[in-house]
C-alpha cells in the first residue's frame, strides 16, 4: 500500500472526543424469512462508535450477513430500531443515496463489473456524487495508487489476480469517502498469504483514517485483527 | 464513466449475441424498406400518371351493361353532348392467336410507349414475342387483317399488343372503351348529367378516380407494411429475449449497482438504453440494406425512374425512430425486472 497517499477527502473522526459517538445503534432488531419460520435476527442489540473497528462472527446461518445487510440499508428489518450515520434506516426513504454517501462495500467475491476496466469500476460510486468526470478520473487513480494497482489501471478484472482484485473492490469502497466500511468475508475467496494482505491493508485504512471498518468472518484468526468482536449467534448478539 | 457507457459495454461484450438479435431487427427493417418503399414509389407512379392522363371525366360502359365497349352510336351522343369537349379515346379489345387470348389497345400518344427496338405503328411487347416468337417484320393477323410487326415495347406482363387508336377504332367498328373529356361546368354536375342522358354507361370524374386510386394504393401500402411488420416483431421479440437473458446474466451486476447507491430508475435507464441502442443501430443498418434492397429491386424490375419516389424522407425517419421506439418498448419489461431485483438475492445470485 501506498501510505503516501491521501485517500480520504474528508476526515472521518476529527477529534478523539468523536470517538465517544455511536455510528451504529441497534435495538430489539428482528429479521425472519419465509414467514417467520427461519429468526435470522431476534431482537439483536448493538452499539459500535465512530472509528471502531469491529468484526462480527458466527456460524453459518447465524445471522451476521443479514446483519451486516441492515448495517448498510441492502434489507429492512421485521422489528426494532436501527440507525447508522445518524440516519434511522427504518425511516430513511432515499436509502440509495444514503448507501453512496455513507457505506463502502467490500464483498467476499470482490463483486467487480467485469466489462469495466479497474479504473471504471473504482469510478462507477463517484456517479451518484455527481463529480465531473475529470475528478472521478483523478480521485479513481489516487485511489488505485494507494492499493498499488495504479499500472493496472485499464486492464479489466479478469485479468487480475483474486488478491488484486479485492484491492480494486477496497479502492472502490473508498471512492465516495465513506464513514463506514462494511466488509462481508473480504478474504473468504482468498489463500491465506493473500487474505493477510488485504486484511493489513484494511487495518492500515482504518488506523490511518479512522474509519468504522465493520467486518463479517467466520474464520478466529481474522477476527482477532479488530479492535472489539462480536458474536451473532441464533440471531441474538453477544458482545 | 456512466451507467450508458456500461450499456454500451455491454452489447460490445456480447458481440454475437448483439449482432444476432439486430439481425433480426435489420431483417425486419430492410423488409419494410424495400416493400413500403417499392410500393411508395408504384404508389407515387400511378398517382402522377393519373392526374397527367385524366381529363375532367371519363365515361366508361356501366358495369350493368355487360360489355366492356361502348358501341358507335353510344360514342357519338357522347361526343355530341354540348357540355363536353376535347375527346380522347381508348379501345381495348381482345382477340386470339393460335387459341391464345391477346389484348389490343389503341394507342394516342406513342411517346408514352418504351420502345426496346422498332418504331411505333404495330408494337408487341416481349409476352408476345416470347410466346409467339414474333419478331419486328414478322406478320400479325388481327380481326382476320394482316399487320406488320413494326416495334417490341419494354413492358412486361400480360400479352399486349399495341396499335394506333384510330386502327383500333376501325376493328371495332367504331366501338370504344373509353371516353375522356374535358367539361364546361363543374365535372360533378356534368358527370350525373351523362348518366341521365346516355343509358348504359358511367361517368366518373378525375377527383373520384384520383380518389380511388389512392385508397386502393393506401390499402395496398396498409397490406404491404402489415406484411413487413411482421418480420420486424420477430425482431423485437429477439430484443425482450436478448435484454431478459441480459438481465438475469448480470443479476450479480445490478446487485452491485444498487447496493453503492444507484437507483431503481438509473437501473431501468440504463437497460431502455441499451435496448434502444440495439434498435437504433439495427435500424440504421436495416435502413442501409434496404436501400440497396430498393436499388436491385428497381433495375430488376426497370423502375430506375421511380427510385426516388421510393425513398420518401418519412419512409427512412418513420423506420429509424419506430423501431428505436419499438426496441425501447421492448427493453420495458426486462428493465421492470431489473429494478425489481432484491439486492441481497442479487448478490448472493450464481
Amino acid at each position: 500500500m501506498n501510505s503516501d497517499v491521501i485517500v480520504y477527502e474528508v476526515k472521518t473522526v476529527k477529534n478523539p472526543y468523536e470517538r465517544m459517538e455511536n455510528v451504529v445503534e441497534i435495538e430489539g432488531l428482528k429479521k425472519s424469512y419465509e414467514n417467520g419460520k427461519i429468526k435470522a435476527l431476534d431482537g439483536a442489540d448493538l452499539k459500535i462508535k465512530k472509528g471502531e473497528f469491529v468484526s462480527i462472527i458466527g456460524p453459518s446461518g447465524s445471522g451476521k450477513s443479514t446483519l451486516l445487510n441492515m448495517l448498510g440499508a441492502l434489507d429492512q428489518p421485521d422489528e426494532g430500531k436501527i440507525t447508522v450515520s445518524g440516519h434511522d434506516l427504518t425511516k430513511t426513504k432515499d436509502l440509495n443515496h444514503f448507501r453512496s454517501k455513507e457505506i463502502g462495500f467490500i464483498f467476499q467475491l470482490h463483486n467487480l463489473i467485469p466489462n469495466l476496466t479497474v479504473l471504471e469500476n473504482v469510478e462507477i460510486p463517484m456517479y451518484e456524487s455527481r463529480l465531473s468526470s475529470k475528478k472521478m478520473h483523478e480521485r479513481a487513480l489516487k485511489l488505485l495508487d494507494y492499493v498499488e494497482l495504479q499500472e493496472k489501471a485499464s486492464r479489466k478484472p479478469t485479468q487480475l489476480s483474486g488478491g488484486e482484485r479485492q484491492r480494486v473492490a477496497i479502492a472502490r469502497a473508498l471512492a465516495n469517502n465513506p464513514s463506514i466500511i462494511l466488509a462481508d468475508e473480504p478474504t473468504g475467496s482468498l489463500d491465506s498469504k493473500t487474505g493477510q494482505i488485504i486484511l493489513q491493508r484494511l487495518k492500515e485504512i482504518h488506523e490511518k483514517e479512522k474509519v468504522t471498518l465493520i467486518m463479517v468472518t467466520h474464520d478466529m484468526n481474522v477476527a482477532s485483527m479488530a479492535e472489539r468482536t462480536i458474536e451473532v449467534l441464533d440471531g441474538k448478539i453477544k458482545t | 464513466m456512466n451507467l450508458y457507457k456500461l450499456a454500451f459495454n455491454n452489447i460490445r461484450r456480447k458481440k454475437l449475441r448483439s449482432a444476432l438479435t439486430t439481425l433480426g431487427i435489420i431483417i425486419g427493417v430492410a423488409t419494410i424498406v424495400v416493400l413500403l418503399g417499392m410500393a411508395a414509389g408504384a404508389t407515387s407512379e400511378v398517382q402522377a400518371e393519373t392526374n397527367a392522363y385524366m381529363y375532367d371525366v371519363v365515361v366508361i360502359p356501366a358495369s350493368t351493361s355487360g360489355n366492356y365497349l361502348m358501341d358507335s352510336q353510344t360514342v357519338s351522343k357522347i361526343r355530341n353532348l354540348s357540355m363536353l369537349y376535347d375527346f380522347r379515346e381508348v379501345t381495348v379489345f381482345y382477340d386470339t392467336i393460335n387459341g391464345t387470348r391477346v389484348n389490343y389497345e389503341g394507342v394516342n400518344d406513342w411517346n408514352k410507349l418504351k420502345l426496346k427496338s422498332g418504331t411505333q405503328g404495330v408494337v408487341i411487347n416481349q409476352a408476345v414475342a416470347d410466346k409467339f416468337g414474333y419478331t419486328i417484320g414478322s406478320k400479325i393477323k388481327i380481326k382476320n387483317k394482316e399487320f406488320t410487326v413494326t416495334g417490341i415495347s419494354t413492358e412486361e406482363g400480360a400479352i399486349y399488343v399495341y396499335i394506333n387508336q384510330d386502327t383500333a377504332k376501325q376493328l371495332t367498328e367504331g366501338k370504344v372503351s373509353a371516353i375522356y373529356a374535358q367539361t364546361k361546368g363543374d365535372p360533378k354536375t356534368v358527370s350525373n348529367d351523362i348518366e341521365k342522358q346516355i343509358t348504359d354507361v358511367s361517368a366518373e370524374t378525375k377527383s373520384e378516380k384520383v380518389a380511388k386510386v389512392q385508397e386502393m394504393t393506401s390499402q395496398a401500402m396498409l397490406f404491404i407494411g402489415f406484411i413487413a411488420s411482421i418480420a420486424l416483431i420477430v425482431g423485437i421479440i429477439s430484443v425482450i429475449n436478448t435484454m431478459l437473458i441480459s438481465v438475469m446474466e448480470r443479476t450479480r451486476e445490478l446487485g452491485v449497482l444498487k447496493a453503492i447507491g444507484f437507483t431503481n430508475w438509473e437501473i431501468k435507464g440504463s437497460i431502455l438504453f441499451e435496448s434502444g441502442l440495439l434498435g437504433l443501430l439495427g435500424g440504421i443498418v436495416g435502413v442501409i440494406l434496404g436501400i440497396v434492397g430498393i436499388f436491385l429491386a428497381a433495375n430488376m424490375l426497370k423502375f430506375t425512374e421511380s427510385i426516388s419516389g421510393m425513398m420518401p424522407p418519412w419512409l427512412i425517419v418513420g423506420v429509424i425512430v419506430g423501431v428505436t421506439v419499438l426496441s425501447i418498448l421492448a427493453g420495458l419489461y426486462p428493465a421492470m425486472q431489473a429494478s425489481r431485483l432484491n439486492v441481497v438475492e442479487a448478490l448472493r445470485y450464481d
